[in-house]
């Protein structure tokens, strides 16, 4: 059960309605969803809720034909958190603001699985390189091509490491547009 | 597949615990995956060590896994115990169905003295003291009073009349008597059925005109209507309605009798309290709340404290909701990018297996991948091939051949055109 793939999981918990397959699924991704929920949550809640998706779940995979779990799974999480925080409202819990939340691009979906990584755009995109903006530049620059990490990036530019976060991720954005572009 | 990111990795990074290779690693594993970007984002806000918690969740997990064994016995036997229930009840009804349509018959039969068996309320119990009447009566010793004693909550609440119309059949008016039944009887019931009852229970006495008594009874109830207004007293219903997944009352929820304008709204604790005519038989409750299964239930006859627990719904969570928060897609069409009808497992061993690898390539020692993108149209097939990665021009030929004539792919979910690019690997040989 180890070494299955998720899509062989899913398909065996389907046929079988045995929750093993599921769990062994589950146990996975497990952290990541934790991790999710404790964006809104506290430690409890969130185990909490994390035992309520795999809930969810349950019923759920029985219905949805699912074929990226991983990406299925992460809408599911954060929907299910802000669906809770919703309910939530005017009694405890953290305030978050719905605006700073991301919000789910696309063409990010599945983007690690098929086979598409940043690193081989890049080469093909010195140019858009040139367009960016000087501190997105000299992010993405020290990031992707020579392979430092944040810590570094914000030791090497002096830039806060929020802020290199948010310059390597909205310089990958800008990248990848004008790529498209070309493209086209 | 990168699927799963060891939790250890993630908090050796946020512990700083990492070298600066790794810590690259993760970063950008992060940026191409947006979940793991949000985990990291959620534990970042948190202590780095949170390896109690998730060997906490994996134990949760494990017992979740088991516990449903259990449950499915327990509603097993819960089911057994139901129907052993039912069965008790099903005995209890038919027995009472058997000593009422028998009771009465012998009673009469038998001349029994006067016993009130169902005492207290006037209305279910009939006296009739036939004195002045032996004629109809036939043998009947005139001194012993007839009782006809029939519980109020049965069907067979007709009899009554009849057997007092039969009673009373015989012959002559016996005034005294009518009154007395003007003023005991008060429930007014369909008198159809009864003649039948009646020519089976005076089997034996002399009845001579029945249909004849059920007319002047008829002609009695008419006579007094007053007498047979209901007695209004009233029930209190009350009780508090909560999640299941809430230990607090659920304020606002809807409570109210089905079929009726009555009902009421829970307090801030979800206390309700509703009052109803006591006579109103088969009473439903309907309780209801946005988000929640409304629930419907039976009200026994002495149930008026309730707890009531609603059950969330699950169809609110998921379409509706999402749409709020993400323009593009509902949960139930997650966008899945192309890919080879076959998986992207079986695409590489066809890459690998039918890459020739060219004899120039093999002689200059080249090795490497050369990658190839192209656009998946709509209808599955593929255009507007490009090498968007070089390595010579021989394996660069070779691998737009391969990818071209390689298996199908299905298209994107949104029915888009979307490029795609693969790898075809030259490996050292």
């Amino acid at each position: 059960m180890k070494d299955a793939d998720d899509a062989t999981l899913i398909l065996e918990f389907k046929r079988s309605g045995q929750l093993d397959y599921l769990a062994a699924l589950y146990q996975r991704y497990m952290n990541l969803v934790y991790g999710v929920c404790l964006r809104y949550f506290d430690e409890e809640a969130s185990k909490d809720a994390v035992m309520q998706i795999f809930e969810e779940l349950i019923s759920k995979l029985k219905q949805h034909e699912v074929q990226n779990f991983k990406s299925w799974l992460h809408v599911l999480t954060r929907n299910y958190c802000l669906m809770k925080l919703r309910s939530m409202k005017n009694k405890e819990g953290r305030e978050i603001s719905m605006e700073g939340l991301p919000i789910m691009e696309n063409d990010s979906f599945g983007h690690h699985e098929n086979g598409v990584s940043m690193e081989t755009h890049l080469q093909g995109m010195e140019k858009c390189l040139e367009t960016l903006p000087e501190e997105q530049k000299r992010s993405v620059d020290l990031f992707y091509l020579k392979e430092k990490s944040y810590r570094e990036v914000a030791d090497i530019t002096g830039y806060e490491m929020k802020k290199v976060k948010s310059y390597i991720q909205n310089g990958k954005r800008n990248l990848k547009i004008c790529m498209e572009q070309q493209d086209a | 597949m990168n699927h799963h990111v060891d939790p250890e990795l993630i908090r050796r990074y946020l512990a700083g615990e990492l070298d600066n290779k790794a810590m690259h690693a993760l970063e950008k594993q992060a940026l191409d995956d947006p979940f793991l970007a949000e985990a990291l984002d959620g534990y970042a806000e948190r202590k780095p060590d949170q390896r109690f918690h998730l060997a906490d969740l994996n134990k949760r997990l494990e017992m979740r896994v088991q516990d449903r064994e259990e449950k499915r016995g327990m509603v097993f036997r819960l089911n057994y115990r139901w129907m052993a229930a039912a069965g008790v009840l099903l005995l209890v009804g038919i027995s009472m169905i058997w000593i009422l349509q028998r009771g009465p018959d012998n009673e009469i039969a038998m001349h029994q003295k006067a016993t009130n068996i169902s005492d207290s309320s006037i209305t279910d119990t009939l006296q009739y003291y036939n004195r002045e009447e032996p004629v109809a009566w036939g043998k009947a010793t005139p001194e012993k009073p007839l009782t006809v004693s029939i519980p109020s909550d049965t069907g067979f609440l007709p009899a009554k009349e009849g057997r007092i119309s039969a009673a009373l059949a015989a012959d002559q008016p016996m005034a005294s008597a009518m009154m007395r039944r003007e003023d005991t009887v008060h429930q007014p019931s369909p008198l159809l059925p009864l003649s039948d009852s009646l020519k089976g229970s005076m089997a034996g006495v002399a009845v001579t005109r029945p249909v004849e008594a059920v007319a002047q009874a008829e002609a009695m109830e008419e006579k007094n209507p007053v007498a047979y207004a209901p007695m209004v007293t009233t029930r209190l219903i009350q009780g508090r309605v909560k999640a299941s997944n809430d230990k607090d009352g659920m304020p606002g929820a809807t409570v109210s009798i089905e079929g009726t304008g009555t009902g009421a709204i829970t307090d801030s604790d979800g206390n309700f309290a509703i009052r109803v005519a006591d006579t109103t038989k088969n009473l439903k409750l309907v309780v209801a709340m946005v988000g929640f299964d409304s629930k419907k239930m039976d009200l026994r006859q002495k149930e008026n404290n309730l707890d009531i627990v609603l059950n969330q719904q699950e169809k609110a969570l998921s379409e509706g909701v999402v749409s709020g928060y993400s323009k593009s897609k509902k949960v139930a069409s997650v966008y899945q990018p192309p890919i080879p009808v076959a998986g992207y497992e079986r695409y590489k061993e066809y890459l690998s297996k039918n890459v020739n690898y060219p004899a120039s390539a093999a002689a200059g020692n080249v090795t490497g991948r050369v990658k190839v993108s192209f656009r998946v149209l709509p209808d599955g097939t593929l255009e507007d091939f490009k090498i968007t990665r070089r390595l010579q021009p021989d394996c660069d030929a070779e691998a737009l051949r391969v990818v071209k004539e390689g298996p199908e792919w299905s298209p994107a979910s949104d029915g888009k055109a979307t490029r795609v690019q693969v790898d075809v690997h030259f490996p050292p040989k």
